[in-house]
């Protein structure tokens, strides 16, 4: 499988996840699922880089990146489906369990890649969180202690619009996340989070500043939250129907397939392959899944 | 800087015995020693050698890598340490004061008590959070916390106090081998108020047995870090008036040495618990509900708690009246003998 075929077959996969872990929940087999819905480009683009020793915290959001590391989607449903807290091996998959407080992790994720300095090992740590995340004094702290032990770890916001029922505006006055980068004493991008290339270059840069041991970066990823917070949620209540509309219509995955088929060397046969596959995969999946649960109950 | 250099920092003359700071001290000197993946992190520990001078020497001896002053920030500090233990390394986190171990409590409570056995990973977290604790120093505000109902309460966590120099070193040596997180509540009025002979050190300490430093068969005064020495003090007293006042210091808060406390309550009958804490939810309520519990059969008196004043720690002055002291201490145990 060539670059472009991996990066859809992570890309088709993330969001056929995503609508099975929510139909699931609808059909009571699943407790609670939050959707990535409009995310998985940028998080394809963050993560598609990284190497197997490499680690990554994540928040609860980004199941795509679980795939790409390895984790499998039974592994990951588990999660959702009221048995086990971290089903799968994270030590060894290397995408750490779920961190359930918003924005604890990032100091993880700090403390992890400065054991990785002190051993002088070259692998590098990436952690996700959110623009609500943001706020936390926690993430501050992460920050400011990666910036002064010059630990190698890549922070990478997504900032999809909105912290459950409030939008960005009301997490911070100023633009966004990614300048407070500069006040930690280490480089911060902003990249739009449907331009996978856009993405995967600001992330590959990272990297690169991390293995050579000059220390974290933070990169925000512009994107947006088309599903609801969690299946518990009701966006109706907040935001417009029409700005979710207008989000749908830019979906990122679909500017991505388009992108790859026309500028990037992606058969439309082999793009057709590939779904089928993710399908079929995902099918069974659900039988071997829901069977499971079954037999639990 | 050189051992007695450092001794000389921490106020302690080399032929005046160990007092639990130098106890700690060389508890540390000694874990960094003999393993290369324990390294301490707090604000100030390493050219000050923190607030209290415990790590007084031990960044000029091991390096500022092993010896890590930290930015001012607990939440990171722990939430760091996490990160640390998580891959491979056993941090020793010092908390500069008890008061300020609350910006941290997110990191602890939701993380430290809960990740081993949230992923089924027994020893995933080999950490220590040292914290001073307790008061009668006349130290400022927020700096005579009793903060140990948090981590009893909040199951996940190993939790000790030493109460003497004796003890402190072998217990601290014993938290730092554990794989579990532990949290250490050092009486920071016996710092320089517990000074032992050497031949009084005790050489090793296991985490979760509790000791009976007095011997007696009238009462017994279940206790535990700052307030064992007031406990032996008592029974020291009421020995001379012929009654025998048992104390039990409970070493480990958690978990509790239940064979221990109910076979002392039982063979005593009569049983007074004594914490710094102030009594609403507090260990030494746990341990006397234990007791009348388990032991309602053997007791002759209901058992009594003397605890703190159920309010704010106080401004420095009133601080006398708002801890136990021995004359309440010894109401209390003239009560269940009554």
């Amino acid at each position: 499988m060539n670059e472009i075929e991996e990066l859809t077959r992570a890309v088709l996969r993330a969001r056929r996840f995503d609508v099975v872990g929510m139909a699931l929940q609808r059909q009571g087999n699943v407790d609670t699922y939050g959707q990535a819905y409009g995310q998985e480009v940028g998080q394809i683009g963050a993560a598609f880089d990284l190497e197997p020793d490499d680690m990554v915290f994540p928040s609860y959001r980004q199941p795509g990146v679980g795939l790409l590391r390895g984790v499998t989607p039974l592994e990951l449903l588990t999660y959702y489906s009221g048995s086990n807290f971290a089903p799968w091996d994270w030590k060894a998959k290397g995408y750490g369990p779920y961190t359930i407080p918003v924005g604890s992790q990032t100091a993880h994720a700090t403390g992890w890649a400065w054991a990785s300095r002190l051993r002088g090992e070259s692998n590098v740590t990436m952690v996700f969180f959110g623009d609500g995340a943001a706020s936390q004094g926690e993430v501050h702290e992460a920050m400011n202690y990666a910036g002064v032990f010059k630990a190698p770890v890549v922070f990478v916001c997504e900032n999809n619009g909105w912290a459950i029922s409030m939008p960005s505006a009301r997490q911070t006055a100023a633009e966004g996340v990614f300048k407070r980068a500069e006040a930690y004493g280490f480089p911060g991008v902003r990249v739009q989070g449907n331009d996978i290339w856009a993405v995967r270059e600001a992330s590959q840069a990272a990297v690169a500043r991390a293995r050579a041991g000059e220390g974290p970066s933070l990169i925000e990823i512009m994107t947006y939250r088309i599903g609801a917070h969690t299946t518990s949620d009701d966006p109706t209540l907040y935001r417009s129907k029409d700005e979710v509309k207008e989000q749908k219509a830019q979906d990122a995955m679909q500017t991505f397939l388009a992108d790859a088929t026309e500028n990037h060397g992606l058969e439309q046969s082999v793009l057709e392959k590939l779904e089928t596959e993710v399908e079929d995969e995902f099918d069974t999946v659900v039988e071997t899944f829901v069977a499971t649960r079954e037999a639990r109950r | 800087m050189s051992t007695q250099t450092a001794q000389r920092e921490r106020g302690a003359r080399p032929d005046a015995g160990v007092n639990l700071a130098a106890a700690l001290h060389d508890a540390l000197e000694t874990i960094l020693e003999n393993d290369d993946r324990a390294m301490i992190m707090g604000e100030d520990v390493g050219s000050l050698g923190g607030v209290f001078r415990i790590t007084s020497g031990l960044k000029a001896r091991f390096g500022d890598h092993r010896v890590v002053d930290s930015p001012l920030a607990e939440a990171g500090l722990v939430g760091t340490a996490v990160g640390l233990a998580l891959n491979g390394f056993r941090p020793l986190v010092e908390i500069q004061f008890d008061g300020f171990i609350y910006p941290a409590l997110n990191q602890l409570l939701c993380h430290v008590a809960t990740m081993p056995t949230r992923f089924e990973m027994p020893g995933l977290l080999p950490m220590v959070v040292r914290i001073p604790v307790g008061g009668r120093i006349r130290a400022g505000e927020l700096h005579g916390e009793s903060p140990e109902t948090y981590f009893v309460h909040r199951a996940g966590f190993r939790v000790v106090s030493p109460s003497s120099a004796a003890v402190g070193g072998a217990l601290l040596r014993a938290a730092a081998a554990s794989d579990d997180a532990v949290i250490f509540l050092e009486p920071k009025r016996l710092y320089r108020g517990s000074t032992v002979d050497r031949s009084e050190v005790v050489d090793e300490m296991a985490l979760d047995q509790a000791r009976l430093v007095r011997e007696g068969d009238d009462a017994v005064v279940i206790a535990y870090g700052p307030t064992v020495d007031l406990a032996e003090a008592a029974s020291d007293a009421l020995r001379e008036e012929g009654i025998g006042v048992a104390v039990l210091d409970l070493v480990s808060l958690q978990p509790l040495d239940v064979d221990a406390i109910t076979q002392i309550a039982s063979r005593t009958g009569r049983v007074v618990t004594v914490t710094e804490a102030v009594r609403r939810c507090s260990l030494a309520s746990e341990v006397a509900s234990l007791v009348a519990e388990s032991c309602f059969d053997d007791l002759k008196a209901a058992p009594i708690v003397v605890a703190s004043e159920y309010r704010p720690y106080p401004t420095a002055d009133f601080e006398d009246d708002f801890f136990p002291n021995q004359e309440r201490l010894t109401a209390a145990i003239r009560r269940v003998l009554s």
